[in-house]
């Protein structure tokens, strides 16, 4: 058996037995079991990692352990770290995230999955529930950033066209106005979803229904959700959150913005001292849900 | 994991789920012997509910040549060797593991996801028969190779695998009449149940990023009709209609009369161990052991039955019904040398004669002046 499946395991346990009040869950070496955030006068950057303000936070190490409690699961940590810098001022609190990942992986297909990652606050931070997406009476504040959200804002809501170039299809719809593709002088010209009409999307159920993974018209690539127990991860109405990623170098660094005080109810407070937890997903690895890397609750202290 | 009772294996098996069994349930029957892959169907479906985009390679009726075609490629292929034995034993209980019982540890459903490729060659292996038929060979009443065509769409599954692996409940059974939705405001495009769906029919539409699936033409379902895929089959193949509960069958129900009374329609790959709700005909000159692999071990009585329909009026009557009517028939009665079909309220549907009646006029037709193509 190699180390690696015994770690998580024995985290896992050791997890289990502290939740049960018996024993202390010793440090594994190099890794933090706290974070703190500092206070800065400076405004937090929204998309810029290298900016010097975060360079004011210590950068603290986090073990992260593969989701194999609860299927579907991973059964290895694939991306095994996470670095850690938290920043805040009278409005805001910030986070960069940082992990290595050989592949940039932005696109979504059948067999194609996006990179991820998500932050966790309790919404009773006295009772924090459980670290895996809170639980009924004790819920949570995810704020969820995914790098195909990115893509869409960047590049365009990803289409079929840029996923197979060289396609073409004679006519969408069957209705008053059907979409045909174009010969141009430039060449063959498909038709972008955004471009579809309301009556149009009648045959995109899910574009139709406004259902939050297939917003056509993304403006932020973050998504801010309420949870309280598995498969309860709701949207919530309003988006106050904000990130933004950059690749390089085979590491990704994601900035996280939030409002220090929120009026929306959903939000977690922020308080001197709470907790936080984290969850990545490694898309060439085919994580997606709960096939992710995950941290328990951390205590972050904001100093 | 609970234990629900599967009646296609004879056996109780784990399902992630309680046993909840819909008031009634939606079913078909297909007679693979009269398919000729016209693939009207496969239209009817693609311009009513998959014209959209990222839908392009996506049919959730599918006709595809058996035993090399398949759609998405191999996807038969690709799950029975992940059950390991498959075994019947003398009183047809399955003793094998179905996708359920061999699921991994730390998965709910033993299963795979497709790539895309799979999805890009819908129709691969069409008309290849099973042998290279010789220049000058010809018909001597048996047949040297064989293959047929086998019209796929959702089963409808009274044990959904799709509906085991979803993480967030996003796939639902109606409890009215047990038709399988994904509800498109809750999917998040996980993809569990396309990677948990032996048959691969639930889909995923890279561009809406949720799942998609035969939706049983539901909107046609709720006014008393059958689906698109039967309304319109050219080979008269398909009959839609409701199997009541195990405890409630009627005898004159045409789902229940040839499922559970005359056993004449088997489901596919019952070892899968879902209970899926097309039953299938088998097809009379493909060999025995094939057949056995993909509708249990069933196969040689329900051969035989359909051989003797012609012997057998009330059976015979129940098979004239296949796509006699775009409305639903909820129970048949053979009077004479007619076969009746009524809706639910008893109200007479359709009535289908044994035999077509002939007429045959003259050749010449005085009153215009012009001589008939065809008399009869």
């Amino acid at each position: 058996m190699s180390k690696g499946f015994v770690l998580p395991f024995i985290g896992t346990l050791l997890g289990m037995l502290v939740s049960c009040g018996k024993a202390e869950e010793k440090p594994i070496e190099g890794f933090s079991q706290e974070i703190i955030a500092i206070r800065v006068s400076d405004t937090i950057p929204l998309t810029n990692p290298d900016a010097k303000v975060w360079q004011e936070a210590p950068a603290v190490l986090i073990e992260l352990k593969p989701q194999n409690m609860i299927p579907p699961i991973i059964q290895d940590a694939v991306i095994k770290q996470l670095t850690v810098r938290a920043i805040y001022n009278d409005d805001y609190f910030g986070m960069l995230l940082e992990w290595e990942d050989p592949t940039k992986d932005d696109i979504i297909n059948v067999d194609k999955f996006t990179d991820q990652v998500a932050i966790q606050f309790p919404i009773t931070p006295e009772n924090p529930g459980s670290f895996m997406m809170g639980n009924k009476g004790a819920p949570v504040h995810i704020i969820h950033w995914k790098a195909i959200w990115q893509r869409d804002i960047e590049q365009g809501y990803l289409d079929i066209q840029d996923l197979y170039p060289n396609m073409w299809v004679d006519l969408y719809y069957f209705k008053k106005q059907p979409i045909y593709s174009e010969f141009t002088e430039e060449g063959v010209k498909m038709p972008r979803v955004e471009e579809f009409s309301p009556e149009q999307n009648d045959y995109n159920p899910a574009i139709k229904m406004r259902n939050p993974v297939s917003l056509i018209e993304r403006q932020i690539p973050v998504e801010e959700a309420f949870a309280e127990g598995f498969g309860t991860f709701t949207t919530q109405l309003h988006q106050d959150a904000f990130a933004w990623g950059k690749y390089e170098d085979g590491r990704w660094r994601v900035i996280f913005v939030r409002p220090m005080v929120s009026p929306d109810s959903r939000d977690a407070p922020l308080p001197a001292e709470t907790m936080v937890a984290f969850a990545v997903w490694d898309g060439s690895a085919n994580q997606v849900g709960g096939r992710k890397q995950y941290t328990p609750w951390i205590p972050l202290k904001l100093q | 994991m609970p234990k629900v009772y599967n009646w296609h294996i004879g056996r109780e098996m784990e399902y992630p789920y309680e046993e909840s069994r819909p008031e009634k349930q939606v079913a078909w029957v297909f007679d693979i012997n009269k398919c000729i892959e016209c693939q009207t169907c496969t239209v009817a479906c693609k311009t009513t509910w998959t014209s959209g985009k990222g839908q392009e390679s996506m049919f959730w009726n599918n006709v595809e040549t058996k035993p090399y075609g398949g759609y998405p490629i191999g996807w038969d292929l690709s799950i029975l060797p992940k059950l390991g034995e498959q075994v019947w034993n003398e009183n047809n209980v399955y003793e094998g593991k179905t996708v359920f019982e061999s699921a991994p540890q730390g998965e709910k459903v033993n299963g795979y996801l497709p790539s895309d490729e799979d999805y890009a060659h819908f129709n691969l292996g069409e008309d290849e028969c099973t042998e290279i038929i010789e220049k000058g060979a010809f018909f001597q009443g048996i047949h040297k190779a064989w293959m047929f065509y086998l019209a796929r769409i959702c089963n409808h599954c009274t044990y959904p695998a799709c509906l085991a692996a979803c993480p967030r409940k996003a796939i639902y059974k109606r409890k009215e009449d047990g038709i399988v939705l994904v509800d498109q405001t809750r999917c998040r495009g996980y993809r569990e149940c396309v990677k948990a769906c032996p048959y691969k029919k639930v889909f995923f539409n890279m561009v809406t990023r949720t799942s998609e699936k035969c939706i049983a033409c539901f909107p046609l379902i709720e006014r008393g009709e059958q689906p698109r895929c039967v309304q319109t089959c050219i080979g008269k193949i398909r009959l839609m209609g409701f199997l009541s509960p195990p405890e409630k069958i009627r005898r004159d129900n045409p789902l229940d009369f040839l499922v559970y009374y005359k056993k004449v329609a088997l489901p596919l790959y019952p070892q899968f161990g879902l209970e899926p709700n097309v039953y299938y005909i088998p097809p009379v000159h493909v060999p025995r052991e094939f057949l056995y692999q993909m509708f249990g071990p069933m196969v040689d009585e329900a051969i035989e039955t359909y051989r003797s329909a012609s012997e057998d009026k009330e059976l015979l009557g129940a098979l004239l019904l296949f796509t006699s009517t775009q409305k639903i028939i909820h129970s048949f009665r053979v009077k004479g040398d007619y076969v009746y079909g009524y809706d639910d309220k008893g109200n007479e549907v359709v009535k289908v004669p044994f035999t077509e009646p002939l007429y045959i006029r003259p050749y010449f037709d005085g009153k215009r002046n012009v001589y008939r193509h065809t008399v009869t």
